[in-house]
């Protein structure tokens, strides 16, 4: 008898858990998303002309002083293990004059990403090659403004003393600096 | 009435073990004597049990989601892009009083780095569905591999079984932090899948 207890109470049991299979928990449903990031880069400047002078007040000194800014904006996505450079070439440059650029890496909180190392006192020379002037640029983003990007700081002065007897008086003569972002490798 | 049935046995196992068969047997009989005593009308009928069960189902459309980042314009960050293909049907029935819960995860593959992907949900269209579809979750989740609620409070309701029926989903994907983070971003095709689940009811 209490063999008969015991099977009717398993049949009881057995009867809750098959309720409990028949209602269905929980469901899911997948869902596959391609997400692409293509490379990108693209280089400006602000556009805007710079205006130097060398001229001196005192007599005796040699002409100096032509300093300007400009700003290269940048917009970078590379793959992995990937670099890019921004090089420089130059026309133009009058005779007997010395043209450099300082460029500094952007800071004024429009940025992100890694934006590279900048170089000081590059010398650009009429014909010469390519001078690197930022190095190690990953994904990064500079800013569009007109003052956000690279600050590239040009000095011009008079050159070597020995060419100093070329230097001819001029105005709007006009100096072309090509930029370039390149990858790395 | 299993209980009455087992208490019956009970009794029954105690007056055997006693021996004290025949009290038993006159028990019983009063039993069907009071039995027949009650049964006094004519009417004859059937128990129809209808059940309900409590269930849930759940499907996309299986829109394809294709995303990108780019920019056109130089200085400037990747825009964010979003995506509203995706419908997520489903059909339920609960227990009276209980809800379900839409959530999603990540179940294969990450988010690329230095981005983040966004996903809300709209309300349940209107032309095909019925019932208590439940309230979107106002504030888009970030995915990661964790189940987020997407939509809360679902009771029994059907979304419709259209293309373009059900819990409208809205992917949204840019730089995460870009001031700090941009850096991160590596150029490359990603594909990650995103699993949906419709809640046990939260009387289980």
């Amino acid at each position: 008898m209490k063999n008969l207890i015991l099977i009717i109470g398993m049949v009881g049991a057995f009867s809750m858990l098959t309720i409990n299979v028949c209602a269905q928990d929980s469901e899911t449903s997948n869902h596959s998303l391609d997400m692409g990031i293509p490379e990108v880069c693209l280089l400006d400047t602000d556009a805007g002309s710079i205006s130097l002078e060398l001229t001196t007040t005192e007599a005796g000194a040699q002409i100096s002083g032509g300093t300007g800014t400009g700003y290269a904006q940048v917009s970078s996505i590379v793959s992995a293990a990937e670099t890019r450079t921004i090089e420089a070439t130059i026309t133009g440059v009058p005779a007997g004059t010395s043209l450099e650029v300082d460029t500094a890496i952007p800071s004024n909180g429009n940025q992100g990403g890694i934006l590279g190392s900048g170089t000081s006192s590059v010398a650009l020379v009429n014909g010469a090659g390519a001078v690197t002037l930022v190095t190690t640029i990953g994904s990064c983003f500079t800013g569009t403004s007109a003052t956000d990007g690279y600050v590239l700081s040009y000095t011009w002065d008079a050159g070597a003393v020995g060419d100093y007897g070329s230097i001819v008086a001029t105005t709007g003569s006009t100096a072309t600096v090509v930029l370039t972002i390149t990858n790395t490798p | 009435m299993l209980l009455q049935l087992l208490i019956l046995l009970h009794l029954l196992n105690n007056f055997i073990m006693k021996k004290s068969g025949l009290i038993f047997i006159m028990l019983v009989g009063s039993l069907l004597l009071t039995t027949n005593a009650w049964t006094q009308d004519w009417t004859a009928g059937d128990n129809v049990t209808l059940t309900v069960q409590d269930f849930c189902l759940i499907e996309t459309n299986y829109a394809p989601v294709a995303l990108t980042l780019i920019t056109s314009t130089a200085g400037a960050a990747a825009a964010s892009t979003s995506n509203s293909d995706l419908f997520v049907k489903i059909s339920s029935i609960v227990p009276g009083g209980t809800n379900r819960e839409i959530t999603a995860r990540i179940s294969s593959g990450s988010v690329p780095t230095g981005t983040a992907l966004t996903l809300v949900s709209a309300p349940c269209t209107t032309t095909n569905s019925g019932g208590i579809l439940g309230t979107p979750v106002a504030t888009p989740i970030t995915l990661s591999a964790i189940d987020q609620d997407l939509v809360i409070g679902i009771a029994t309701c059907y979304t419709g079984t259209g293309y373009n029926d059900g819990y409208q989903m809205t992917y949204t994907w840019g730089p995460d932090s870009p001031s700090t983070n941009y850096g991160l971003i590596e150029s490359n095709t990603y594909n990650i899948i995103v699993v949906f689940t419709i809640t046990a009811h939260d009387g289980n």
